[in-house]
């Protein structure tokens, strides 16, 4: 009988030795947020300047759909020359309602840090992070919001680009990004990519309706693929320079693809102005 | 520098515990023939002298010295009551092959296989053959490497000696 | 400085532990060990492959000093390498304590800490052994625990990290493995003509996370498992004359750059069927490894680290040309069968002669396995057709005749034929087809003089093409003649020389005195790598061009 004990005693022991770590097939190879190599560009860049406003939002801030409506009014106008992004603020105005989930990501705090103070109130906005564009006022008529936006379109484009998106396979997505210079450009420049959401139907404080149940949101930042402030552009910078980098990530899993969009941003990495942008369906 | 003075202290050391003969090292475990295990303890020999030979089955001066000894071993036995005990390092890759090696050759001595080489290091065995010499005490009393036809005869005078000692 | 001052406390305390026990009169102990200096004065030969030395002079050093007191033993390694001798990898330049360790040997419990080596069954999931002439140490720097509870049990514990050169991997070894002799712990069988041992044994390697992109996407990385297990079950029966051992070994998923990241499991089958009686003996082996290399640290491509032994089983020739072109086991995969068999023709019988005659047959075959491909890394890397064979790696087949013509006159025969992939070596390029012919006189003038002649020939289809620089390519002769003053002093005279398709010329003159266990050898000329037996022992040697020097002693 001790023999039996000893020899179970070791046998316990040997099992607890034999750790063996075990990976299905589909797990063998997981995002390591490393990024592809800067490579020349054949593809042919159209050199289209486009605008991009960040809307800063919340579930709890009453005036927020009424921004909504401008913003719509513009996209239906400007089509793919505008880019709009909503992202919901870093505080209790982004806090959700009952129980939906959480539209708050922790980089789009980081954005909203960087441009506004603690005590800014919503809604608020900015167009390509212009210097002394500053707090765009987007509760005001659409007219006047247009203005702005018809400034922006009207410049000639330093650089342009294009972007592209496809399915690995499951929430694995390739995003392909063509960049061209069509002047000569000294600045560092950074590129940033992410990934916005429509039709996400949540519960919406609403001035004079109260809480309304299945408000659609539109635009809605769901997740940044690069740091917040973007990956260096690798380039000469010289006109005419054409260059692609390609990267790949995991879709958020409570994402619906059907209804995402991949946007990608171009910026001075000194004073963060954003020179173009581009948008593509995911 | 400091390290060559260790050394040479630990070499000193050694010199000193020289003067005395090593004995056979304990509870080393080697393998007999059958894969079952021995502890380098129960090699022994009632007091009389006994030769332990490292060799290989792939080693051709080994498998000389083997088969000449094998020629007078009973000889030797009449005359000494030597044992041999034949320590084969083979790995692996040749282990299996001992067994039917020592039977094929006609081997009548004690084998063993030293498969992780305990015993090898324990005896500072470099290269193979290599031959001891054990006096009824279970001193080391003289030790050899390598072989050539004829040294057999020099083995023998050692055996002879120790044999001598012991039955005094 | 490759070591540090804890290896000094501990020989410091070795040190007092022996000075104590004499102390009180406890017996001394001894102190034993072994001095191997191995040296060259080289030359550049690009024919031969002796690379340029700009030192001159290469030298190895090393010395074991090993203290025993009753079941006490601690020792110590020092080693030089300034500079590492050709053959040797350039990460051992350095001295110092490359190797320590203290150890307790009871009748029932062993316990090793420091450096030890240690191997279960015959080392297919573990094995920590060194090869000095090959600059091979795997020793694990942990702890061994051996315990033999019962007569017929043994339980082997050990932990550790393997060195690498003058460093420790980063990798973790833990390991158990047990045994059982049927015939000890049952009583019944202890005089049964039917032996019986069996054992089992678990390795799990432990090695933190890195990133190894996914080389279809570099955006993604391997998802790699930290622990990596593999076990092992074996058993070895005998039956009167006929003896079978068989060994079993299973890898979990083990990404590595030796299996080029691919999550496929790993598995070694071997199987040995031998009978012996006196004047015959045969063995018949089969072995199959898919995937098995098993190292402690993934990224390393080198020959260290490696935490299982997968031999070859082909057998290991000691003639210069029949070893030219030793088989190497693949361990990403390959299934082999050998077979081999031994015969005396009894004194006084019709091919016996009045001294009898001993022949050797041997046959080996080693093809790759049948895969189909999957992927690369990051993928499950291929699936094979079960146990059919794949491409053709070696095959040889060899007949030795031994025979004592008189008692002076003593002749060995041998003719063998090869067939060698060089894909084993890494590169591609079309199989040699190989005859060789060696014939090897014994004459021993008188008790104390012994003339050894050798003569070889190796008939060759492959051609010296200096894009591949394989030196072995060609047809070669040989001749070597040696004479042996008793055991003590030996001169040995040989050439090596491609008469045809090939390049080379290896003259070489050496001489040895063995004095009891110290060894002087001498050699200047051209040498090739390999094993050399001559003045009657066997060493693995290096290739060198120049003056060699070797001295080994024990004491």
């Amino acid at each position: 009988m001790k023999k039996i004990k000893i020899l179970s005693i070791l046998a316990a022991l040997a099992l607890s030795f034999a750790a063996c770590d075990k990976i299905d097939s589909d797990q063998y190879v997981v995002f390591s947020g490393a990024y592809g190599t800067w490579e020349n560009s054949e593809a042919t860049i159209p050199a289209i300047q486009r605008a991009f406003v960040e809307k800063y939002t919340g579930v709890r801030c009453v005036n927020c759909p009424k921004a909504d409506e401008v913003l719509h009014a513009s996209a239906e106008k400007y089509g793919e020359s505008l880019v709009i992004a909503a992202v919901h603020a870093p505080n209790n105005f982004g806090k959700p309602l009952h129980k939906d989930p959480d539209l708050r990501i922790e980089k789009g705090g980081v954005w909203f840090n960087e441009f506004f103070s603690v005590s800014q109130g919503l809604p608020c906005a900015l167009l390509n992070r212009a210097n002394g564009s500053g707090n765009l006022d987007i509760i005001q008529p659409t007219a006047s919001f247009d203005e702005k936006i018809d400034a922006v379109l009207g410049q000639t484009p330093q650089v342009s680009l294009i972007c592209k998106s496809s399915c690995v396979k499951d929430l694995n997505y390739n995003a392909e990004v063509h960049l061209q210079f069509n002047q000569s450009v000294s600045d560092q420049l950074t590129l940033t990519l992410f990934v916005i959401e429509d039709k996400i139907y949540t519960w919406q404080d609403k001035n004079g309706e109260g809480e309304v149940e299945n408000y659609e949101q539109n635009h809605v930042l769901r997740q940044v693929i690069t740091d917040a402030w973007g990956v260096d552009v690798e380039a000469d910078g010289n006109q005419g320079t054409k260059r692609k980098v390609a990267l790949s990530y995991e879709l958020r899993s409570d994402c619906n693809a059907e209804n995402c969009h991949l946007i990608a941003i171009v910026s001075n990495k000194a004073n963060k102005q954003i020179l173009n942008a581009a948008e593509c369906k995911l | 520098m400091k390290k060559f003075i260790l050394s040479l202290v630990c070499l000193t050391m050694a010199g000193i515990a020289l003067a005395q003969n090593a004995t056979l090292p304990q509870n080393i475990t080697i393998k007999a023939l059958d894969g079952s295990s021995v502890q380098t303890s129960a090699l022994q020999n009632d007091g009389k002298p006994m030769i332990i030979s490292f060799w290989a089955t792939w080693c051709k001066p080994c498998n000389r010295e083997l088969n000449t000894i094998k020629e007078v071993y009973e000889e030797w036995q009449e005359e000494t009551g030597v044992k041999l005990i034949a320590i084969s390092i083979d790995d692996a890759r040749s282990a299996t092959r001992v067994k039917p090696h020592v039977n094929g050759n006609g081997w009548e001595y004690e084998v063993y296989i030293d498969q992780n080489q305990d015993f090898k290091r324990a005896m500072n065995v470099v290269n193979v053959p290599h031959t001891f010499v054990v006096n009824g005490k279970g001193e080391i009393v003289w030790q050899h490497t390598s072989f050539v036809e004829g040294s057999e005869e020099e083995l023998l005078e050692i055996v002879k000696k120790a044999a001598a000692e012991s039955a005094e | 400085m490759k070591i540090n001052y804890k290896h000094y406390t501990l020989l410091a305390l070795m040190a007092c532990a022996g000075l104590g026990a004499n102390a009180q009169g406890i017996m001394g102990g001894h102190v034993t060990g072994n001095i191997q200096l191995d040296g060259q004065i080289s030359s550049a030969d690009s024919i031969i492959g002796a690379q340029d030395v700009p030192e001159k002079l290469l030298m190895n050093a090393r010395a074991d000093i090993l203290y025993t007191n009753g079941d006490f033993s601690a020792g110590m390694r020092f080693e030089a390498y300034q500079n590492p001798i050709l053959g040797f990898n350039a990460k051992y330049k350095g001295q110092g304590i490359a190797n320590y360790f203290a150890s307790y040997n009871g009748e029932r419990l062993s316990v090793t800490v420091g450096n030890f080596y240690d191997q279960f069954g015959s080392g297919m999931i573990l094995r920590a052994y060194e090869d000095r002439y090959l600059g091979l140490d795997n020793s694990l720097l942990g702890i061994d625990v051996v315990m033999r509870p019962f007569d017929g049990v043994t339980i082997k514990a050990l932990a550790g990290k393997q060195r690498y050169y003058w460093e420790y991997g980063a990798g973790l070894v833990r390991g158990i493995d047990g045994e059982v002799n049927f015939n000890s712990i049952i009583k019944s069988m202890a005089d049964s003509k039917f032996r019986f041992t069996m054992g089992a044994g678990f390795v799990s390697k432990y090695e933190d996370d890195q990133t190894i992109p996914y080389p279809e996407n570099p955006s993604f990385k391997l998802n790699l498992p930290l622990n990596v297990g593999a076990t092992a079950i074996r058993a070895d029966l005998s039956y009167g004359n006929w003896g079978l051992q068989c060994e079993s070994a299973f890898k979990g998923q083990d990404p590595s750059i030796m299996n080029d990241y691919i999550y496929r499991k790993g598995q070694a089958q071997m199987i040995n069927l031998t009978y012996s009686q006196k004047g015959l003996s045969a063995n018949i082996q089969a072995k199959y490894v898919d995937n098995m290399s098993f190292k402690s640290v993934r990224s390393e491509s080198g020959e260290m680290l490696y935490i299982n032994y997968i031999p070859s089983i082909t057998k290991q020739h000691t003639y210069a040309f029949l070893s030219m072109y030793p088989y190497a086991t693949q361990t990403t995969g390959e299934m082999g069968l050998q077979a081999d068999l031994m015969y005396k023709f009894k004194k006084e019988t019709l091919l016996g002669g009045k001294y009898g005659t001993d022949i050797h047959l041997n046959g080996s075959v080693i093809t790759g396995l049948d895969t189909s491909r999957i992927g690369g890394a990051g993928t499950y890397g291929y699936t094979t057709a079960g146990f059919t064979p794949g491409e053709l790696y070696y095959a040889d087949a060899s007949l030795e005749v031994a025979k004592k013509l008189n008692s002076k006159l003593k002749l060995t025969c041998t003719y063998g034929y090869q067939i060698f992939n060089p894909i084993v070596e890494g590169h591609h390029g079309d199989l040699h087809h190989n005859h060789v012919v060696v014939g090897d006189l014994t004459w021993k003038l008188n008790k104390k003089n012994v003339l050894r002649f050798e003569a070889e020939w190796m008939g060759s289809d492959s051609k010296y093409d200096s894009n591949v620089d394989d030196k072995r390519c060609g047809d070669w002769i040989m001749g070597l003649v040696e004479y042996n003053f008793t055991s003590a002093w030996f001169v040995s005279l040989s050439d090596q020389y491609a008469y045809n398709d090939g390049v080379g010329n290896y003259y070489n003159l050496s001489v040895g005195y063995t004095h009891g266990a110290t060894r002087l050898q001498l050699g200047y000329g051209k040498q090739r790598e390999g094993l050399l037996c001559i003045g009657g022992v066997c060493r693995q040697v290096p290739a060198s061009n120049g003056l060699t020097f070797s001295l080994t002693t024990s004491f």
